[in-house]
């Protein structure tokens, strides 16, 4: 599902080596963790694969395709097959949990039953009887769950989510975490950055862990340790 | 559409201290653009009179054959029209016009030249036919009007020059008071386009709500400006029109609705380029 080929990345303004020959595969349908302190390069690499920057040398592919050399008018194209989630969920304040979720079907031009496929999307995260709450009337976690029904209602193959819990007390994080491991179950590739050792380490799933911006584990089973 | 016209509307009313403060700034332009090109019309309404009313006279020796310089003068294409005054017609004008002369008149010789009154396709040529007349035989003398006309072209050409700059600084005021209300509305909505951006809507998409502002703006601060302009301008021409007759002012729907048009279309042009600056910067990506 997605690739990186030898990425280096290096930010020139503050000779900071965020990403140095990293190297990986991760397949259709997996679950993995991102982790390491914060600088290791988690967040490079999810703006990477976002298309948001470029890597300074390497590649990165996503179903197959060389993102690096996409065309920025087919960018839209890339990011309707990621969906992702932030620990701020970015949710819009002025529109009802409902209303975020059929603001991003529209941005990606679907018309057709947009209030349907929003609603189902919520009842999947279990939120279907707060569809006319705005934000600031949901909890941290039920705001993090209507992020990650706004991050799914494209259906998108691919779910990143940037440290999802980190605003969320150690329950509803598990809550989150099930959550994504739901959407995996369902067919779609999830990968989620995350300092959290308690997740990790309770919740085992492929891990690659970074350190100063170099892949220096990757275990399938892996768990926190740095 | 209705989204990004909705969204619009949205941004203009949230922002309305922005919004009024871009339309005052297009609109001050407006307007003297509006006062610059009514008086250039009118000045060019003048000159086109004064040239109108341009004729060359050309004095004759006596005995000069009038009929063979008549026909000379009538075969260049520059002239419209040669008519031969007599120098008995010439003192009876004169005589009609000041009746103080006519005893003295009738003491002495006729002292007037036979004359030829001559008016021409396009005035620009009258040094052209000038020179060609004063190599004919039996012309004495020569005189046009020709010193009033350079005045009013030089006048005419230093208010096109200086209306070019004074439209250039104009149009970058309005170009940048829409450049910074866009810029309002982008840093407004940041959260929204962010999102939008990676949920994978099109540039169109975002781009939309913010050209339709600008042109919003644009138009409004069109709308303003002519509905003071166009009062403002009859205004004017009533108080003045009888205490400046000379003055031929341009009253005619057409040639007002040009101006009033290229107005408006002005303003929501830059409208639209106001925007589109601010939003292209916005949503560059990396390449």
């Amino acid at each position: 599902m997605i690739q990186f080929h030898h990425v280096t990345k290096t930010y020139p303004r503050t000779h900071t080596h965020a990403l140095r020959d990293v190297d990986f595969e991760v397949k259709k349908g997996e679950f993995a963790y991102i982790t390491g302190h914060s600088g290791a390069g988690k967040s490079t690499l999810l703006s990477l694969l976002l298309r948001r920057i470029l890597p300074t040398e390497g590649h990165v592919y996503v179903a197959g395709q060389d993102i690096t050399r996409l065309r920025e008018r087919r960018l839209p194209h890339l990011r309707r097959a990621i969906g992702m989630v932030f620990q701020d969920h970015r949710l819009l304040s002025h529109l009802s949990a409902l209303e975020n979720l059929t603001f991003a079907l529209r941005a990606t031009g679907n018309r057709g039953n947009m209030e349907q496929r929003a609603l189902l999307a919520l009842r999947q995260v279990g939120l279907a009887h707060k569809r006319k709450a705005f934000p600031i009337e949901l909890s941290l976690g039920e705001q993090q769950r209507v992020a990650i029904a706004r991050a799914m209602v494209t259906n998108p193959p691919l779910l990143l989510a940037d440290e999802p819990t980190g605003n969320l007390d150690p329950d509803t994080a598990m809550e989150i975490l099930e959550l994504l491991n739901d959407v995996n179950i369902k067919g779609t590739t999830v990968i989620v950055a995350t300092h959290s050792r308690d997740l990790v380490d309770r919740f085992k799933r492929r891990t690659l862990v970074l350190r100063n911006g170099e892949l220096v584990r990757d275990d399938d089973r892996g768990g926190y340790s740095l | 559409m209705s989204y990004a016209l909705a969204q619009a509307m949205r941004a203009i009313r949230a922002n309305w201290v922005a919004s009024v403060s871009t339309i005052t700034t297009m609109t001050l332009s407006l307007t003297i653009l509006a006062g610059f090109s009514l008086v250039s019309v009118n000045l060019n309404a003048v000159l086109q009179n004064l040239q109108n009313e341009l004729q060359i006279a050309a004095f004759l020796d006596d005995g000069a054959p009038v009929n063979q310089l008549v026909d000379t003068i009538r075969s260049w294409p520059e002239v419209a029209s040669v008519d031969f005054v007599s120098k008995q017609q010439a003192l009876a004008s004169m005589v009609q016009s000041l009746p103080s002369l006519r005893q003295a008149a009738a003491l002495i010789d006729n002292p007037l030249p036979n004359t030829l009154e001559i008016r021409l396709v396009d005035p620009a040529q009258t040094p052209v036919v000038r020179t060609k007349l004063a190599q004919l035989p039996g012309v004495n003398h020569i005189e046009d009007g020709s010193d009033a006309v350079n005045t009013f072209l030089a006048i005419n050409d230093a208010l096109r020059v200086g209306g070019s700059i004074l439209i250039v600084v104009l149009l970058s005021a309005a170009l940048f008071a829409i450049v910074n209300s866009i810029r309002a509305a982008i840093a407004q909505r940041r959260t929204e386009i962010e999102v939008m951006r990676l949920v994978g809507a099109t540039r169109g998409f975002i781009r939309s709500p913010f050209l339709i502002e600008g042109f919003l703006l644009g138009l409004i601060s069109a709308v303003v400006t002519l509905g003071l302009a166009v009062p403002g301008y009859q205004f004017i021409v009533l108080r003045l029109s009888d205490q400046l007759a000379f003055i031929p002012f341009v009253r005619d729907n057409a040639t007002l609705g040009e101006i009033a048009g290229l107005l408006a279309a002005l303003s929501v042009l830059v409208g639209l380029v106001g925007s589109a600056i601010s939003v292209s910067q916005y949503l560059r990506e990396p390449a």
